[in-house]
C-alpha cells in the first residue's frame, strides 16, 4: 500500500508548528495522483525495428538451435594468482558445449553450430579497456576448440567496432598468429582515421544496404565523427557481419549498465552498427532488441558465450576497479535473450548483496522483453531451461 | 577505465608518449621520485565518446568540459590518472558522488576524497581526480594517494562546494559527505538506482539524496529541485503514482523544491525528523 503523505498547502512554518503541537496526524493526508497534473512523458523516437520482422527466417535464425536453453559453468579456480587459468577455462567451455548440445564429444558439439568451410567471426568486447574486456585467454580457448572441430585459423576473424581497442587489451596478431583481426573503425599506422584522399577508412567498412533507422540524430564534432563514422538518422551495419563472416560467436562480458546489463544483445547491437552515440540516451533498450533482429545478426549468431570470469556489477559499461569482481562464471547458449536474462539475475543478485540496489528496476529487463517481442529468444525465466554446472 | 595506448590519435590530444599538454593541470616526470609519465592525452567536448564510448553519457550529463589522461609508472607500479574538468564545482561534486561507492578511507587533502584498494577518487573545485592502479600487488594503493595529492596541489582551485540546502541540520557535515547529487537519469542510475523508476520520466533540475539512518532504521532523504513551480507540481504528481511501501512524502510548498523521505518510521517520528529538515 502506498504511504505517501502530503501536507497540502501547508507552509513549512505551519508544518513545524503543528508537529510541535502534536498534530502530526492532522498534518498529513494520503497523497494521491492529482487530477490535471501533466505526466508529459515524451514519446520514444520511431525506428525501423519492425522492418526486421519482414525478412524470412532461416533455420539458423535466432534464437538458434537451442531456444530457451542456457548452461552456467562455475569454477572458483578459473583465476589463480590473478591470472586466468587456460586449462580451467577449457574445461568449463567444453562442459558447457556438451551440456548445451547434448553431443558426446566437444568437436561434435561445435560442429552442430559451425562448419569447417565457414568464415567464423568471434565478436569480442574490449571497449572498457584491459580491466574489463572479453579475455583473450577465453578467446584462445574458443579457437583451440574450433580447431579441434576442424576449423582452420584462416577461417576465424576476431572482430569489434574498433581494431585499435582490441589491440589495447591483447587481441594482437602476435598473440593470435594466423587469425584475422578486424574492426569497423580503423586507423592507419600513422594513427589517422582518414586515407590520403580524406575519406574515412571506416566508410569502407560499412554496408549501406543494411541500416538501423531511428528518428533521432546528433551532430558530432570532428574528433568524434571517426568513432561514429556517420551522422544522421541512419546507423549502418558493419561489413564484417554483413559480408565478411558466415556465422558469429558472440563473447560479451558480464557487466552492468546502471540498473540493467550489457551482455549478448548489447554487444551485438552497439558493436555492429555505426552512429551509436545518438542512440544511448533515448533508445538504448530498443537498439539492443531491434538491431540483432536484422538478418546480418539474427541469421548469423550461432552461439553466445558470456565471459563472466571477471565482470562488474556497478560502474559499467565503463571499468571502475571498485566494482570489478571475479564471478568465475561462463554462460553458454544459442539464445541471446535467455542468456541475457540469466546474466541479468546474476548481476542483480550481486547488486542486492552489495547494497547497490534494494529493488529491481522496471527499466532493468525492458530490453529483454522487447527482444522477446522481436522473436529473438525467451526472456521469461520460467520458460528458460537453465543448467548450472559447478566445477570443483 | 581504459589505458591510453591506442586512443590518443584523432582526439584533441597531443598524442605523444609522455608529452605535456599545454594549459592543463597535470603531473610531470620527476614530480614524485621515480615517476615517469609514459602517455598523455586530452579529450574535450564529444571526443569523450572516443575514450569511453557509452560511458561518456554520464559525464556529459554532469557538464563535462575536458579530460586529461596520463599513464605513469613508478618502479613496477603503473597508474592511470584521469582529471575531469566539469562546468562548475557542483558538477564535479555530482560526478564524484555517483562514482565513489563504498570508500575505505577519506583524507583531509580534499573535502571529497574516497579511496579503495585500487583507486583514489576526489573532487576539488571544478575537477574530479581519479587515480587507478593498473598493476596489482602491494604498495600501489598508497602510491595512488600520493599521486592524487600531488595533482590536487596543481589545481587552480582546490576549494570544494557545500550543498547549501543541507548545511543547516545537525548532521550536515556527515550528510555533505554522503550526499549523492543527481542532474539526470544516468546519474540516478549510477548513484541511487532504487529511485530510477519513480523519477525516470520526471523533469527536474537536480536531486540531492542522502542515505541516513535514525535509530538504526534506514532513511533516505531526497531534496528535489525543479526549474519551475509547475514542473515541481508535475513531478510530485508523478511520484505520487509510485507504490513502494516505504516512501513517505512531504511537500515543501515554497519555491520549486520539495522533499521526499523514504523510511519505515512511525508517523510521529517521521514528522519530527521532517520538521527538523524543513526548519532549516
Amino acid at each position: 500500500m502506498s504511504r505517501f503523505f502530503e501536507p497540502g498547502e501547508l507552509t513549512r512554518r505551519d508544518f513545524v508548528k503543528i508537529a510541535a503541537l502534536g498534530g502530526v496526524a492532522a498534518a498529513f493526508a494520503p497523497l494521491t495522483a492529482r487530477p490535471g497534473v501533466s505526466q508529459d512523458v515524451p514519446a520514444k523516437p520511431g525506428t525501423n525495428g519492425k522492418d526486421a520482422l519482414r525478412y524470412p527466417r532461416t533455420p539458423r535464425s535466432l534464437p538458434g538451435a537451442f531456444p530457451g536453453r542456457v548452461v552456467q559453468l562455475m569454477n572458483d579456480r578459473a583465476i589463480v594468482n590473478d591470472a586466468f587459468d587456460i586449462n580451467a577455462l577449457h574445461d568449463m567451455l567444453a562442459k558447457g558445449m556438451l551440456a548445451l548440445t547434448g553431443a558426446t564429444g566437444v568437436p561434435d558439439a561445435w560442429r552442430m553450430l559451425v562448419q569447417p568451410n565457414e568464415m567464423i567471426g568471434i565478436k569480442v568486447n574490449p571497449v572498457a579497456g584491459k580491466l574489463l574486456s572479453t579475455s583473450p585467454e577465453l578467446v584462445h580457448v574458443i579457437i583451440r576448440q574450433l580447431e579441434a572441430a576442424g576449423i582452420q585459423k584462416k577461417n576465424i576473424v576476431i572482430w569489434d567496432r574498433r581494431a585499435f581497442e582490441m589491440a589495447e587489451v591483447g587481441f594482437t596478431s602476435e598473440a593470435f598468429p594466423g587469425i584475422r583481426l578486424s574492426g569497423t573503425e580503423v586507423k592507419d599506422e600513422k594513427g589517422s582515421f582518414y586515407d590520403p584522399e580524406g575519406r574515412q577508412y571506416g566508410e569502407k567498412m560499412i554496408d549501406k544496404d543494411w541500416k538501423y533507422w531511428a528518428d533521432v540524430e546528433e551532430k558530432y564534432d570532428a574528433e568524434t565523427l571517426p568513432y561514429m563514422i556517420n551522422e544522421g538518422r541512419e546507423s549502418y551495419f558493419s561489413r564484417i557481419c554483413t559480408k565478411d563472416v558466415d556465422c558469429i560467436i558472440n563473447v560479451p562480458i558480464l557487466k552492468n549498465a546502471g540498473p540493467t546489463v550489457t551482455l549478448c544483445l548489447k554487444n551485438l547491437a552497439f558493436g555492429a552498427i555505426t552512429n551509436t552515440g545518438r542512440l544511448h540516451k533515448q533508445l538504448w533498450a530498443e537498439t539492443c532488441a531491434e538491431v540483432p533482429a536484422f538478418p546480418p545478426l539474427r541469421d548469423k549468431v550461432v552461439l553466445n558465450i558470456v565471459d563472466g570470469i571477471r565482470g562488474c556489477y556497478q560502474g559499467g559499461p565503463a571499468a571502475d576497479e571498485k566494482y570489478i569482481c571475479n564471478f568465475n562464471t561462463l554462460l553458454v547458449g544459442t539464445d541471446p535473450v535467455a542468456v541475457d536474462r540469466v546474466g541479468y539475475d546474476i548481476i542483480l543478485k550481486k547488486r542486492f548483496e552489495e547494497k547497490i540496489q534494494k529493488e529491481e528496476s522496471a527499466k532493468g529487463r525492458r530490453f529483454i522483453d522487447l527482444a522477446e517481442g522481436m522473436k529473438l529468444g525467451v526472456g521469461d525465466l520460467a520458460r528458460i531451461a537453465l543448467e548450472r554446472i559447478p566445477i570443483t | 577505465m581504459k589505458s591510453l595506448s591506442t586512443l590518443l590519435v584523432g582526439c584533441l590530444a597531443v598524442p605523444l608518449a609522455g608529452a605535456q599538454i599545454p594549459g592543463t593541470p597535470q603531473l610531470r616526470s620527476g614530480d614524485i621520485p621515480e615517476l615517469v609519465i609514459t602517455k598523455s592525452g586530452h579529450f574535450d567536448g564529444k571526443s569523450l565518446y572516443g575514450y569511453m564510448d557509452g560511458g561518456a553519457e554520464l559525464y556529459r550529463e554532469y557538464g563535462f568540459v575536458d579530460l586529461t589522461v596520463q599513464e605513469m609508472q613508478v618502479k613496477e607500479q603503473q597508474l592511470l590518472v584521469e582529471l575531469f574538468r566539469m562546468r562548475d564545482p557542483l558538477a564535479a561534486f555530482g560526478i564524484f558522488s555517483v562514482s565513489r561507492g563504498d570508500c575505505r578511507g577519506e583524507d583531509t587533502t580534499a573535502r571529497y576524497w574516497c579511496h579503495t584498494s585500487g583507486q583514489v577518487l576526489c573532487a576539488a573545485g571544478c575537477y574530479l581526480v581519479k587515480v587507478q592502479r593498473l598493476t596489482s600487488g602491494s604498495g600501489g594503493s598508497g602510491l595512488a594517494g600520493v599521486v592524487a595529492r600531488r595533482l590536487l596541489q596543481r589545481l587552480p582551485d582546490s576549494g570544494s562546494v557545500l550543498l547549501p540546502w543541507i548545511s543547516g541540520p545537525t548532521h550536515a557535515q556527515d550528510w555533505q559527505r554522503k550526499a549523492i547529487l543527481v542532474f539526470g537519469p544516468l546519474g540516478l542510475q549510477n548513484g541511487f538506482p532504487d529511485w530510477v523508476d519513480p523519477l525516470e520520466e520526471g523533469a527536474y533540475h537536480s536531486i540531492t539524496i542522502v542515505p541516513w539512518d535514525i535509530e538504526g532504521k534506514p532513511v533516505t532523504i531526497g531534496w528535489i529541485h525543479c526549474d519551475s513551480a509547475p514542473a515541481a507540481s508535475s513531478l510530485e504528481g508523478h511520484i505520487a503514482q509510485d507504490t513502494r511501501p516505504a516512501w513517505q512524502y512531504i511537500r515543501r510548498c515554497e519555491g520549486n523544491s520539495f522533499l521526499v523521505i523514504e523510511a519505515e518510521l512511525p508517523a510521529e517520528q517521521l514528522a519530527r525528523f521532517a520538521g527538523t529538515l524543513l526548519n532549516h
